[in-house]
C-alpha cells in the first residue's frame, strides 16, 4: 500500500509540474526527471521531502516511461499508447476505467492468503444465522467472532479474510454469501486499508442496490472510489444512497465538500449521535484549514455529551478525542518561537509512571530539556537520547521514538508538548 | 620435589649459605641490581624493603599474597563488572537517513546521515562493514523490506552501500518508500539479544569462576539432587591441585579468606579483648559441619549454601554492595526493597567476619566446610611443609603462621596447613622446606620441645562424640524441619514461586540452588529477587521472579549462564526465550476492561513489544441494537491470553502492576498474574 499512497501524494502536491513517469512491471509508478536512459537502465531524478534524490532501474523492470507526456517503450523509445490496465491510482483514469479495473482485478486474492493457515475455533456456526436470537456468544457466531477477536487484532485480520472465504465456500444461502461479501468489503476497507478488493467485494454484495442492508458500508465503499481517485463516484454513490449515516460527514469533509458536511453534521447534532458528529465536523473544518471553526466544534463534541451517557465508554473516547485534537491544533502551530522565555515542567504517562521533564526556552529556542523524575526501570537511552534530539530539532515534531524505548520516549515528547503549550505567548 | 616460591632469593643471607637460587641467576643479570639485596652487606634489596613496609605475611611469601591479591580481584571484577547487566546497549539503529541515489540495476545505494544530529551510526561504520538498510517500522506482519548492505565507501557526508542478495522488486520497494531509512547492525526482524550478547563478551571466565571451584557447592549438590552437577568436574580439578598445593584452594584463592585477612588486619588487629586460645572444642567445629551438611544432602536437603565459602561472600556482596552499585550506577528507584530474609545473610555474613575477633582467620580454621573437605582431601597429599633439624626453636614460625597449622614442636598439623609459605618465609634458618610428602632429609625429632599432643585423648573422644552427633542430629532435625515444612505449606502450584527462566522443576530446584545470589547480580532490573520464608526455611534465599517489580527481558539468559550447579540450566538465548517459566493468568473479576471500569491495553501491547504476541484483544460490553447488531464504539477491549505463546516473562504483570496498581490506585493487585508451570 506505501508505494500507492507516494504516488497519490505526488500526485497532490506536484499535479501541476508536468512530471515524468517510469512505470515499473510492478506496476508501481514513479514520478521526477528522467535524467538519462541509456544503456540497460533509467535514472530519475525525484523529490524525497524537499530534496531532489536519484532512482536507477533496470529497463527489464520497466513496463513503460513517460516523457512529455508521451508513453514509451524503455527499449526502442516507441511511443505506446495508454495503459488499459495500469494498477496505478491515476486521477486522469475515467469512472468507467476504475469501475473495469475494480470488476477484473479486485477478485484477485491477496499474496498473503494461500500462505495464511486458517485458525479460528471449530465452534464457530457456519450456518451464520441471522438474527441469532441467541445472545452474544462469539465462539459461535462467526459476526460476533470477526467483531470480538478479528477486528482488534492485526495479527488476525487475514485469518478473518480466511474465514469469509471459508464461510461462501461451504455455505450457499443468499442471504450468508452476501453477507461474507459485505464483510470481506468491510474487512478489506478498514482493516486491510485495500480499496480495491473492499470495492470489488462491496460490488458483488449488492450493497449498492440496497444500501439500507448496512448503510455504513455505502459509505465505505464511496470512500473506495475516492481512494482509488474518483471523486465524481464517491459523491454519485453518496447522493444515490438513500440513507446517509453519520460517518459520511467523515467523507464529505475529505470530498472537501466541507458545507455539505457541517450541513449534515448540524442535523446529526440534534440526534444521539451527537458528539461523534461534531467530532466529524471539526475534522472536516480541519482539514479544510478552518481551525478555529474546527475549535468550536471540538468543543461542541464536548458540550454535547449528555451527563447520563458521559461515563460510557464510546462517550469517554468521544471526548478524549476531542480534547487531544483541540491540543493538537495548539500543538500544530506552536512554535518554541511562540513560547515565552522560561522554564516549564509537565508531566506525561510513561512505562512505570509519570515521567517529569523541564523544558528551558529563551529568545525563541529550546535551550535543553531535562527528564526530571522518572521510575522507568528499563530503557534508559530515551531519557538523554529523546531529550538530546529535541533540542537539536527544535521541534517536538519528526522525532521518531527512540528504538525499544518506545513509551518512555513519547511521554518525553508529550510531556514536553504539554511544558511548551503551557508557556505560550499570549 | 622442591615447592619453595617463598623466595629465599630476595632475603639477605648469611654468608655461610651461599645458595643461589636459579631464579635469582636468571633475574639478576637483566634487572638493576637496585632490586636484590647485597648479601656481602647484608643490605636488603629494593623489592625486599617495599615488601617489608607492605607488612611481615608480604615479606615471607610475596608469592602467596600476590595471587591472593589477583584471586580477589579477580573475584571482584567478575562480581561487580561481568556479572553488572545495565552496560548492556540495545541494537543500535539509526534512522533518518536519505536515500541520495538508489541503484535498483547495480544494487548500489548512497545515503546521507540525518540532519538531526544523530550520527552515531555514521561515524562507527566503515568500509566492509555489513548493516541493515530498511524503511517503515509499524509492520504486523513483518513484512517491510529489509535487505543486507556492505559498506563500500565512506564519503565526508555519506555512505555507499552495496545490497547484498537483495531481490529487484524488494530494492523497487525500498527505492519508491516515502520514509526515510534506517540503518541497523543487526536484522530489524530478528529478537533482542543485548544482554546475552554483553554477558558473553565480557565472560572472558566464567562469572561464577569462584562458585564452580568450592567443591563443597557441587559436592552437596550432587548429593542433594542425587545427579551429576557439571561443576563437579571443576571441583575435581580443584582437589588435584591441592594434592599437590594442600589446602591451596584456603590459602590463595579464596576470595572469603582474603576478605577476612583484610578485616582481621584492619579490625581484629586492633581488638584483642575477643581472642580465645589456639585450642579448644572449636577447633573441629568444621568436620562436624561437613558431615552435617553431606548428612543432609543425603537426605535430600541442601544446606550448603547456608554455610560453604563461596556462597557465603558472593551473597553476601549482593546484599550489601549490588544494591549501592545499582543505586548509584541506575538510580536508587531501581534498588528492590530490603527483606527480613536479606537481613539475616547480611547477619551471618557480618558474623563471619566478626569471628575474626576471636582468632586471625578463625572461621577458615574451625568453622568452614568447604575448608574441610579440603582438609579431607589433605590425606592423599603429594607434598608438604617439613622441618629440618636445622631449626633453631626461634618460634618465629609459629608466630606468623595464619592457620595455626603449626605445633609447638615446629612440626606440621597437615590438616590445617595451606602450604602458604609464611613460615618458610620468617625462619631465619631456613629450616623449612616444602618437598615432596615421602622426601625425609635431616628431619627434625618430633615432639620436641614436647607438644603435649596426643592422638586422641579423653576430651578428644569426648569432644569428637559430641560433634559427630551433634552433626547426625543437627542434619536430621534439618531434613525433619524442611519435610514438617513441605508438608505445612500449600503444594499447590499456584502458591509455588515462578522460578527463574531454565530452572529445574521445584523439588530438584531446591536441591541444587546453592542460594549463592549470583542470578540476582546478572539479573537486569531485578527481575530475580531473593524469597524470604514464605516457603519455609528451604526456599529462604532462593530466586523467584518478582514480575510485579519487573519482567524477564527476552534479550537475556544471564541467569542460567552465572548458575554455578544447573539449578537454572544454561539455556541457549534462542531456547531461553521459548522456554515456559509460568503462565500469565487474567484476572477476569478486576481487570479493568472486563470488570466494564475502563479501557486498558498495558499488557496487550507490552505483550506485543516484547515480541511474544501472547496476548490479544478481544471486545467485551459490546452494546447490541434491536437487530442484534453490535454497535460501533461501544464496549472495551479486553485482553486474552494465548498460552501456546505466553512463556510467563510476566512483562505485562508488571504494567499492570506499575500503572494500575502502584501510579493510579485502581487495584488491589495486578490483574493480570504469572503462575508457575508444572
Amino acid at each position: 500500500m506505501r508505494p500507492l499512497l507516494l504516488v497519490l501524494g505526488m500526485f497532490i502536491t506536484e499535479s501541476i509540474s508536468y512530471a515524468d513517469q517510469i512505470e515499473l512491471s510492478s506496476g508501481m509508478i514513479l514520478e521526477g526527471t528522467i535524467t538519462s536512459r541509456e544503456g540497460s537502465s533509467v535514472t530519475a531524478e525525484v523529490m524525497v521531502g524537499n530534496r531532489t534524490v536519484k532512482r536507477t532501474f533496470p529497463k527489464n523492470r520497466i513496463k513503460s516511461i513517460t516523457i512529455d507526456g508521451r508513453r514509451m517503450d524503455p527499449n526502442t523509445g516507441a511511443v505506446i499508447g495508454a495503459p488499459s490496465d495500469s494498477g496505478s491510482g491515476k486521477v486522469d483514469r475515467s469512472d468507467a476505467d476504475i469501475i473495469r479495473e475494480i470488476d477484473t482485478k479486485g477478485s484477485d486474492p491477496p499474496a498473503w492468503l494461500e500462505k495464511t493457515t486458517p485458525d479460528f475455533p471449530k465452534s464457530l456456526d457456519m450456518k451464520w444465522p441471522q438474527p441469532n436470537g441467541e445472545g452474544w456468544d462469539s465462539s459461535k457466531n462467526i459476526g460476533q467472532y470477526v467483531w470480538d477477536r478479528i477486528h482488534p487484532n492485526p495479527g488476525q485480520w487475514r485469518n478473518g479474510v480466511v474465514l469469509m472465504h471459508q464461510v461462501m465456500a461451504v455455505n450457499p444461502d443468499p442471504a450468508v454469501q452476501e453477507r461474507a461479501k459485505r464483510t470481506l468489503g468491510n474487512m478489506y476497507h478498514n482493516l486491510h486499508e485495500d480499496y480495491l478488493r473492499a470495492a470489488y467485494w462491496y460490488r458483488q454484495s449488492g450493497i449498492e442496490k440496497n444500501p439500507r442492508s448496512e448503510p455504513q458500508a455505502i459509505v465505505h465503499l464511496a470512500d473506495c472510489y475516492w481512494k482509488l481517485g474518483s471523486r465524481s463516484l464517491a459523491l454519485k454513490t453518496l447522493n444515490d444512497s438513500p440513507v446517509k449515516p453519520y460517518i459520511a460527514i467523515k467523507l464529505l469533509g475529505d470530498l472537501g465538500e466541507t458545507e455539505a458536511a457541517l450541513k449534515m453534521a448540524e442535523q446529526f447534532s440534534r440526534t444521539g449521535e451527537a458528539s461523534t458528529s461534531c467530532l466529524y465536523a471539526g475534522d472536516a473544518c480541519r482539514v479544510a484549514g478552518r481551525l478555529d471553526e474546527a475549535k468550536q466544534w471540538y468543543r461542541k463534541a464536548i458540550d454535547s455529551i449528555k451527563p447520563d451517557e458521559a461515563e460510557k465508554p464510546h462517550r469517554i473516547r468521544d471526548r478524549a478525542r476531542a480534547e487531544a485534537s483541540l491540543q493538537a491544533i495548539d500543538f500544530y502551530i506552536l512554535k518554541p518561537a511562540d513560547v515565552q522565555d522560561g522554564t516549564y515542567e509537565a508531566e506525561s504517562i510513561g512505562y512505570e509512571g509519570q515521567v517529569h521533564i523541564e523544558v528551558k526556552v529563551r529568545s525563541g529556542r529550546i535551550e535543553h530539556v531535562q527528564v526530571t523524575k522518572h521510575q522507568e526501570k528499563q530503557f534508559y537511552s530515551s531519557i538523554n537520547d529523546t531529550t538530546t534530539r529535541i533540542v537539536q530539532r527544535q521541534s517536538i515534531n519528526g522525532i521518531d521514538a527512540t528504538s525499544g524505548a518506545t513509551i518512555t520516549s513519547e511521554a518525553i515528547i508529550n510531556a514536553t508538548a504539554k511544558a511548551l503549550a503551557s508557556g505560550k505567548k499570549e | 620435589m622442591k615447592l619453595n616460591w617463598f623466595l629465599p632469593f630476595l632475603r639477605k643471607k648469611s654468608n655461610q649459605t651461599p645458595q643461589r637460587s636459579r631464579v635469582r641467576a636468571i633475574a639478576e643479570p637483566l634487572l638493576p641490581q637496585l632490586l636484590f639485596s647485597n648479601r656481602a652487606t647484608k643490605t636488603p634489596g629494593l623489592v625486599r624493603r617495599t615488601l617489608k613496609r607492605m607488612g611481615p605475611v608480604w615479606l615471607s611469601s610475596p608469592v602467596r599474597r600476590t595471587i591472593q591479591t589477583f584471586c580477589f580481584l579477580l573475584f571482584a571484577w567478575l562480581f561487580v563488572y561481568v556479572c553488572w547487566p545495565y552496560d548492556a546497549q540495545p541494537r543500535v539503529l539509526s534512522g533518518n537517513w536519505v536515500p541520495l541515489d538508489v541503484n535498483v540495476d547495480e544494487l548500489i545505494v548512497q545515503l546521507q546521515p540525518p540532519d538531526d544530529g544523530n550520527v552515531t551510526l555514521f561515524d562507527q561504520l566503515r568500509s566492509g562493514d555489513s548493516v541493515f538498510v530498511f524503511t517503515g517500522e509499524d509492520d504486523p506482519f513483518g513484512e517491510y523490506p529489509v535487505v543486507a548492505c556492505v559498506v563500500v565507501d565512506v564519503l565526508a557526508d555519506g555512505l555507499i552501500l552495496k545490497c547484498q542478495e537483495a531481490d529487484a522488486a524488494t530494492m523497487e520497494e525500498l527505492s519508491l518508500s516515502p520514509e526515510l531509512w534506517s540503518l541497523s547492525y543487526q536484522d530489524p526482524r530478528a529478537w533482542p539479544s543485548h544482554y546475552a550478547d554483553r554477558l558473553k563478551e565480557k565472560e572472558f571466565a566464567p562469572a561464577e569462576l569462584f562458585l564452580m571451584i568450592d567443591p563443597l557447592v557441587s559436592l552437596s549438590t550432587g548429593i542433594a539432587s542425587r545427579s551429576w552437577v557439571w561443576s563437579l568436574t571443576s571441583a575435581a580439578v580443584i582437589l588435584l591441585i591441592c594434592v599437590v598445593i594442600p589446602r591451596g584452594f584456603c590459602g590463595y584463592l579464596c576470595p572469603l579468606g582474603t576478605l577476612i585477612d583484610v578485616f582481621d588486619w584492619l579490625v581484629g588487629s586492633r581488638v584483642q579483648r575477643f581472642r580465645v586460645s589456639e585450642d579448644g572444642w572449636w577447633v573441629h567445629i568444621r568436620f562436624y559441619l561437613l558431615a552435617g551438611i553431606l548428612f543432609a544432602a543425603f537426605g535430600g536437603v541442601l544446606l550448603s549454601g547456608f554455610f560453604a565459602a563461596i556462597p557465603v561472600i558472593t551473597r553476601g556482596l549482593q546484599f550489601s554492595i549490588a544494591p549501592i552499585q545499582t543505586g548509584w550506577g541506575n538510580g536508587w528507584h531501581q534498588v528492590p526493597p530490603f527483606t527480613a530474609g536479606q537481613g539475616i545473610s547480611l547477619f551471618l555474613f557480618a558474623a563471619v567476619l566478626m569471628l575474626g575477633l576471636l582468632r586471625p582467620r578463625f572461621w577458615c580454621k574451625y568453622v568452614c566446610p568447604s575448608g574441610a573437605v579440603l582438609s579431607v582431601g589433605n590425606l592423599f597429599r603429594i607434598s608438604e611443609r617439613k622441618v629440618e633439624s636445622s631449626c633453631i626453636h626461634c618460634n618465629k614460625c609459629v608466630e606468623i603462621c595464619p592457620f595455626d597449622a603449626i605445633k609447638p614442636d615446629f612440626t606440621t598439623r597437615t590438616s590445617d596447613c595451606t602450604l602458604c609459605q609464611s613460615c618458610g618465609g620468617v625462619c631465619p634458618v631456613e629450616a623449612i622446606k616444602f618437598v615432596g610428602r615421602w622426601e625425609a632429609q635431616n628431619l627434625k625429632p618430633v615432639n620436641e620441645p614436647p607438644t603435649h599432643e596426643t592422638s586422641i585423648g579423653r576430651r578428644g573422644f569426648l569432644s569428637a562424640f559430641v560433634g559427630s552427633a551433634s552433626s547426625v542430629i543437627g542434619a536430621a532435625g534439618a531434613v525433619a524441619g524442611i519435610r514438617a515444612d513441605d508438608a505445612r505449606l500449600s503444594s499447590s502450584v499456584l502458591d509455588l514461586p515462578v522460578r527463574p527462566p531454565g530452572s529445574v522443576p521445584e523439588p530438584a530446584f531446591l536441591q541444587m540452588c546453592i542460594r549463592c545470589g549470583e542470578c540476582f547480580k546478572a539479573c537486569p532490573s531485578d527481575v530475580l529477587q531473593p524469597l524470604g520464608f514464605q516457603r519455609g526455611l528451604n526456599g529462604l534465599w532462593t530466586p523467584y521472579v518478582n514480575a510485579d517489580w519487573a519482567g524477564c527481558a527476552s534479550s537475556c539468559n544471564a541467569c542460567g549462564q552465572v548458575c554455578p550447579t544447573g539449578a537454572i540450566q544454561a539455556l541457549p538465548l534462542e531456547e531461553k526465550r521459548q522456554f515456559r517459566m509460568g503462565l500469565a493468568v487474567i484476572n477476569s473479576e478486576t481487570c479493568l476492561p472486563i470488570a466494564g471500569r475502563e479501557a486498558c491495553q498495558l499488557c496487550v501491547d507490552e505483550c506485543h513489544s516484547a515480541g511474544y504476541h501472547a496476548i490479544e484483544f478481544t471486545a467485551v460490553h459490546t452494546a447490541v441494537d434491536e437487530q442484534g447488531q453490535a454497535v460501533e464504539g461501544t464496549g472495551f477491549l479486553a485482553p486474552v491470553l494465548i498460552p501456546d505463546k505466553c512463556v510467563g516473562c510476566g512483562l505485562c504483570q508488571t504494567r499492570c502492576f506499575g500503572i494500575n496498581v502502584a501510579e493510579k490506585g485502581l487495584l488491589e493487585r495486578s490483574a493480570i498474574i504469572i503462575h508457575p508451570q508444572m
